[in-house]
């Protein structure tokens, strides 16, 4: 045993001297690579590379490898070339030489190569531009492409292969030119090799870019010529990318009038072409991008904003009628405009709106309602904000362009189908619960926390808090809007006028996805002494204001998160509100649990209570269950004596005097206060509620005892006449019962003392005559005078 | 479940097809005679065909007054892309 843990030992100190050395010779192997790489020796870099890789394998390394063996390849390449060129050189045929330097520099970039191409250069008659300026001249467009492809292969020359490119735009070979007029990309994008002695770029995400066609680079000066901008357009348009050619005209910047004549016809040809291609099978996509990349260039051109928004529509209409709602919903989420909703959907690069937005409520509603159907976990919440904003609200039930469609349903109906709709949405609510719980049972239409009290043992937990979150999601907005449709029925009954409220109707998880919560506060804030005493204002008021959050939390039954969402915000009629919920919630948490100090809970929920009966009526219902329990009846009273200070109602008065009585009688029967205590106690609640039965019998009780303490005291002394009076005053049967007992058990003692006849004879007859002022017919009274006679019998003997 | 869609009739069906749709679509036996049943009651109703319309139907193209004006402003001469002249009046060169 001990050897082989002496073993053990052994080979786990030699396998951690293994690892050290091998940390060790990996960090030398990739020192002695990094650097034959920076002298481009990538032969002997890769051994090493391949080295270190056998004893750490990683993606790094293995990359490196790979670059070496790339970067050696082009090197191969390159030397080729060179030779190549030397051996022109030789043969004097200069011009093939350079060529080949040059082509060896594009593979690798040699210093030397590049003075020696210099020197060529020089050597060389300088290339022209006039031959190719002829023939363009003589229309010879071909002829024109050829001589200034020859310039091109000596030297990199823009304005040749500007000629060229628009050569080649006259010939008719747009995709050729659109390649040579695009603005020149950096060097290393142009070999698409990495620089010298650069260090491997670790793999990253790759950085977003917002939708639409590369946006194309700032041209070089010389590409801002109108005659470059004006070519590279034309090609772009005839490839059909409509807003880069568009954009490239006008960077022109002169509007001449064949000018604004062709780029008016263009966008009208695109805008056909793209209605057309946005309509084909598989086409949509490309083409949406390119009208938004025209939208980017013409936001403010009424054609444009009618070809997105007819696209944009009609697109929606192909996806509702093959009932793919995902696509629906992802579609309106990219419409990311500038304003309004759907920028409050996702975090994305906003595009201007069109007159879209307007109905993205009414369609959202319709395609998360059918996404609920298959998916309620998922959609549920968003179908529920969505349609009751949307069946409510009659902005958004029918918007202006169908409001003044004749066959549309009336306002006089309207009622009546948001009704009917509302049902629909309960029916979808109510099929998932069932479809949860196993249970068909219960109504949706519980509170948050009955809801959870319900059978659930059918559905996992997961399932079971989604429910939970869902339910309670659908009662806060429910209520909600039912509430703001209540204010607003109001409003139009006495302003005769729905510019109110009413157009501000939305669910408050609607407002404040889409920020409209300010202005429904506002109006809140208006009617506050209309409704100030219904507690569905303040819960509403909450809800839309800054405190959402924490009520929401407080709901959930997560207090102490509930308190930390709280904002700072004082004298915010709707955040006070929710701190004294949270307050009273806390509080409560603690009566229940019998826990003292619990002033700082409930002094701070008292304007709750003071306002909503149902608060005080809550800890009424609790003293019910507290029974005997002494620790529950001190916290409650405790809460109770806070109350009563603010609170004078009938209800709560009599409820502290119960429980004051109750307390008292505990804690005197615990030995934990004195009769005096208890007196001063019973008085006290006599004094709130003077028919409290309880305390009257505990004032009783004391007063009794009172008496017991004094007839002990008395009996204590062996004075039976004080003794005898004190019960005939105190008409206390228990008194009396503790008289006679005294008396019985006085009659025992003198029977077995020793003491003398005539002595016992006396005190007996002291004990009859008391026992007969007490009570003339107890029967203890013949025992005595048996006795007397009995002694007197001895006596005479 | 689609009462359109189960009786296989347009939004503007009359009262009269949603009958006649019924022996077809139970012929066709893609739903039980009693969801065709349900679906018939639903659209008979007024009441609830309204509820069915606003659920079933989204009708963008009503809404879209501006398409109407879009097909007005195209159609004027109809030039395709092929047809777009290219334009000399930046041709520097024949100055050269």
């Amino acid at each position: 045993m001990g050897q082989s843990l002496q073993k053990k030992k052994i080979e786990s100190g030699q396998s951690s001297l293994d690892d050290r050395e091998n940390r060790n010779k990996y960090r030398e192997l990739l020192e002695k690579a990094e650097k034959l790489f920076q002298k481009e020796k990538f032969g002997s870099a890769k051994h090493h590379f391949s080295e270190a890789h056998q004893i750490y394998p990683s993606d790094e390394v293995q990359k490196r490898i790979l670059s070496c063996e790339e970067n050696a390849r082009l090197v191969a390449q390159a030397q080729d070339l060179v030779k190549q060129g030397y051996q022109l050189e030789r043969e004097k045929k200069l011009k093939e030489a350079l060529k080949a330097f040059q082509l060896s520099l594009n593979a690798w970039e040699n210093k030397e190569i590049r003075a020696l191409v210099a020197k060529l250069q020089s050597k060389l008659p300088k290339p022209t531009l006039t031959p190719g300026y002829q023939a363009e001249a003589d229309q010879l467009y071909a002829e024109a492409i050829e001589r200034y492809g020859e310039v091109l292969e000596l030297e990199e020359n823009h304005e040749a292969k500007n000629r060229m490119g628009i050569c080649l735009v006259k010939q008719g070979d747009y995709g050729e030119a659109v390649r040579l007029l695009e603005p020149s990309p950096s060097k290393d994008q142009e070999t698409g090799r990495r620089g010298e002695g650069e260090k491997p770029q670790s793999p990253g995400p790759p950085v977003p870019r917002p939708p639409g066609p590369p946006a194309p680079q700032s041209p070089s000066p010389e590409r801002q010529d109108p005659e470059v901008q004006y070519y590279a357009g034309y090609a772009l348009a005839r490839l059909g990318r409509y807003g880069e050619a568009l954009r490239r005209w006008e960077i022109i910047g002169q509007d001449t009038p064949e000018l604004a004549f062709q780029k008016q016809k263009l966008l009208e040809i695109a805008i056909r072409d793209l209605i057309h291609r946005s309509r084909l099978e598989g086409e949509f996509d490309q083409a949406w991008q390119e009208t938004v990349s025209l939208l980017a260039s013409y936001p403010a051109l009424p054609l444009v904003q009618d070809c997105v928004r007819s696209m944009c529509l009609y697109h929606l209409e192909e996806l509702w009628l093959k009932e793919n709602f995902k696509a629906m919903l992802d579609f309106c989420v990219s419409l990311n405009f500038d304003m309004g909703f759907a920028s409050c959907l996702r975090d994305l690069p906003t595009m201007q709106d069109t007159g879209i937005e307007k109905f993205l409520p009414f369609i959202l509603a319709k395609v998360y309602y059918h996404l609920a159907e298959t998916n309620a976990p998922e959609y549920l919440p968003d179908a529920i904000t969505f349609w009751l904003t949307v069946i409510h609200n009659p902005k958004y039930m029918i918007p202006p362009e169908l409001r003044e469609h004749e066959d549309l349903p009336v306002a006089a109906t309207q009622d009546q189908l948001t009704s009917d709709l509302q049902q629909k949405l309960e029916q979808l609510v109510q099929h998932y619960r069932t479809s949860v719980e196993g249970l068909s049972s219960s109504s949706p239409f519980q509170g948050h926390e009955e809801s959870g009290k319900t059978d659930q043992g059918k559905a996992d937990q997961g399932e079971e808090e989604r429910l939970k979150e869902i339910l309670a999601h659908w009662e806060m907005e429910r209520k909600s809007i039912d509430f703001l449709v209540e204010i607003a029925h109001q409003e139009i009954a006495q302003q005769g006028s729905n510019q109110g409220l009413a157009d501000l109707l939305c669910t408050p998880a609607f407002a404040e996805r889409f920020r409209l919560s300010s202005p429904i506060l506002e109006k809140l804030q208006e009617v506050q002494s209309l409704w100030e005493n219904d507690e569905r204002f303040w819960i509403v008021g909450a809800l839309f204001s800054a405190a959402r959050r924490s009520l929401l939390l407080l709901n959930q039954g997560k207090l102490d998160e509930a308190m930390a969402a709280l904002p700072a915000k004082k004298n915010d009629l709707f955040v006070d509100y929710c701190r004294q919920r949270i307050f009273f919630r806390l509080g409560m948490e603690r009566l229940q649990k019998g826990e003292t100090n619990l002033k700082k809970y409930f002094s701070q929920a008292i304007p709750l209570i003071q306002r909503f009966k149902e608060y005080e009526k809550e800890i009424i219902r609790l003293t019910q269950g507290i029974g005997n329990d002494l620790q529950k009846q001190i916290s409650m009273d405790e809460v109770l004596q806070i109350l009563i200070r603010h609170i004078k109602s009938r209800e709560l008065l009599e409820i502290t005097s119960y429980i004051m009585s109750y307390k008292a009688h505990s804690m005197y029967s615990e030995g934990m206060i004195k009769a005096q205590d208890v007196e001063r106690i019973c008085k006290k609640a006599l004094e709130l509620h003077p028919d409290n039965e309880f305390a009257n019998d505990g004032l009783r009780e004391v007063e009794s005892s009172y008496v017991m303490e004094e007839l002990n005291s008395a009996l204590h002394k062996a004075n039976v006449k004080k003794a005898a009076t004190i019960t005939i005053n105190a008409k206390n049967d228990k008194v009396e019962e503790a008289f006679f007992e005294f008396v019985d058990f006085a009659l025992d003692e003198l029977s077995t003392t020793p003491l003398d006849r005539g002595k016992k004879i006396l005190l007996l007859r002291d004990l009859y005559l008391n026992s007969r002022r007490v009570d003339p017919t107890h029967p203890v009274l013949d025992d005595i005078t048996q006795e007397i006679e009995s002694l007197e019998e001895e006596t005479k003997k | 479940m689609n009462p359109y869609r189960v009786l296989n009739i347009p939004k503007e069906a009359s009262q009269k097809e949603i009958i006649q749709a019924v022996p077809p679509a139970l012929q066709r036996k893609e739903f039980t005679a009693r969801e065709i049943a349900d679906a018939q009651k639903e659209l008979m109703n007024p009441r609830s065909r309204k509820v069915a319309e606003f659920i079933y139907f989204l009708d963008s193209q009503l809404w879209s007054a501006q398409g109407v004006k879009l097909e007005g402003e195209l159609s004027g001469e109809q030039m395709s892309i092929g047809d777009l002249p290219l334009l000399h009046c930046f041709d520097k060169f024949r100055e050269k």
